[in-house]
């Protein structure tokens, strides 16, 4: 297939209608429910996710939730009910902070933060990052904490092991705890869940386990980020919303997506994930996109890599022995209807 | 002084200890350790942690590239270049923690 920068572009509202057709279908006759729940983080993907559930179910069988907590940006509520707002749809907020404290979240994060940074109290601010040479240097990922203090300066450390997965475990909470405020309003109404990653996300893995991973329906996941923006503009997602740089919003350090991992800008990392997934030749990539083919072949590394790590992260409870025949002929559909959407996607 | 097979023995039982991919799998020291999903970017971090203590080395940001950590065998003569004062910039006794500001 040819391989241009022009490879993402869509036919949007042929695409808007293909997802809320899907939307339709798979929420009414497949899931059996009556609705969906949206958390509304105020960032892109969530803002076109529920905008296509509206056009697809009606804004009175759409319901955002913002959940928001101490180290939300501010933005986060204030662009949450702005789209709410821009599509008429409930929007019910809670404040996640009492139950993260009940869980140690906060606590548990800190006092690992506090083994590398002793000086680290409640006044300082946080982040993990990696590297961002990617492109100059072909480095293998791996993480540093970032703190800051009260007065703007700024440490960082390589994390050890042990560290890293202490901060990386009690923040999990977050992701998690917020699943949980959605799945208690889907219970509650019947509703679906729908979950909101693109496909740059979803193929690489950027998501937690049983936290923002776990959904009913996740239907923008096919799309490159780049698409979801197209989308958004057929959408007329408010500008605020689509000015924002993509960020993580876990920690209380601003973070971009880019600098805790991805490692390049979205635009650019789509395009490397098609030509990857569409076996287009190393040097063809270097040329279109002016880079050299060791480049190219560090980015496809680095994918393929977090690919690894993805496996498990989608991957279903393993069974000793395979008992889909029967009784759960259900969860056999459902995959059918995966299956379906993953060969449609291939047309793109 | 470590001869860089002693080296590469002692991390094949690190890595058989340490990663459980690894525990049903013949190391040879030369399969590219990320391909075969041995270790990932949390376990770059736990070899890193491993030789800085036993060899008395210290790995820089710039050393973490492919060309020293994809297979066992890159990491031994890593290690040995460092231990013997051979080694790039990044490898030497330093401060681990620098500016980001």
């Amino acid at each position: 297939m040819n391989f241009h920068r022009g490879v993402l572009d869509l036919h949007a509202e042929a695409e808007i209608s293909r997802i809320q057709t899907g939307i339709q279908q798979q929420v009414y006759q497949v899931l059996n429910k009556h609705g969906a729940v949206i958390a509304l983080s105020g960032g892109i993907d969530s803002s076109v996710t529920a905008s296509l559930a509206v056009g697809a179910l009606g804004r009175e069988r759409v319901l955002g939730l913002s959940l928001p907590e101490k180290d939300s940006r501010s933005t986060t509520c204030d662009l949450g009910k702005l789209l709410a707002d821009h599509l008429q749809i409930n929007l019910i907020r809670e404040d996640i902070t009492p139950a993260l404290e009940a869980f140690g979240c906060y606590g548990k994060r800190d006092a690992a933060v506090k083994k590398l940074f002793p000086e680290y109290h409640s006044g300082y601010k946080m982040k993990i990052v990696m590297p961002q040479d990617l492109l100059n240097t072909g480095r293998l990922n791996f993480f540093r904490l970032v703190i800051e203090d009260p007065r703007g300066n700024q440490q960082s450390r390589r994390i050890p092991p042990g560290e890293f997965l202490e901060i990386v475990a009690a923040t999990n909470h977050k992701q998690r705890t917020r699943k949980q405020y959605e799945y208690y309003y889907a219970d509650k109404m019947n509703y679906a869940v729908l979950g909101t990653p693109n496909r740059l996300e979803y193929d690489q893995g950027f998501f937690v386990k049983g936290g923002d991973g776990l959904a009913d329906l996740k239907p923008i996941a096919h799309l490159y980020k780049s698409q979801v923006y197209q989308l958004a503009g057929q959408l007329g997602i408010p500008d605020m919303i689509l000015d924002q740089k993509p960020t993580t919003d876990t920690y209380n350090l601003s973070q971009t997506q880019e600098e805790f991992f991805f490692a390049l800008p979205y635009e650019e990392m789509d395009l490397f994930l098609w030509a990857l997934n569409h076996a287009v030749p190393t040097s063809e990539v270097a040329s279109v996109m002016g880079y050299s083919t060791h480049q190219v072949e560090w980015v496809f590394a680095d994918i393929r890599h977090k690919r690894k790590v993805a496996g498990y992260l989608h991957a279903p409870p393993l069974l000793i022995e395979d008992i889909r025949d029967g009784q759960l002929n259900h969860v056999q559909s459902n995959s059918i209807i995966e299956s379906s959407l993953e060969e449609k996607n291939e047309n793109y | 002084m470590k001869t860089t097979e002693h080296i590469t023995q002692s991390i094949i039982t690190y890595i058989r200890e340490n990663f459980p991919r690894a525990r049903q799998t013949e190391l040879t020291g030369e399969e590219d350790l990320f391909e075969t999903g041995i270790i990932d970017s949390l376990g770059i971090l736990s070899i890193i942690g491993f030789i800085e203590e036993k060899y008395t080395i210290q790995v820089n940001d710039v050393d973490i590239v492919p060309e020293h950590f994809t297979t066992i065998a890159a990491i031994a003569r890593y290690v040995s270049n460092a231990s013997n004062g051979a080694v790039s910039d990044g490898a030497v006794l330093q401060s681990d923690t620098n500016s980001a500001g």
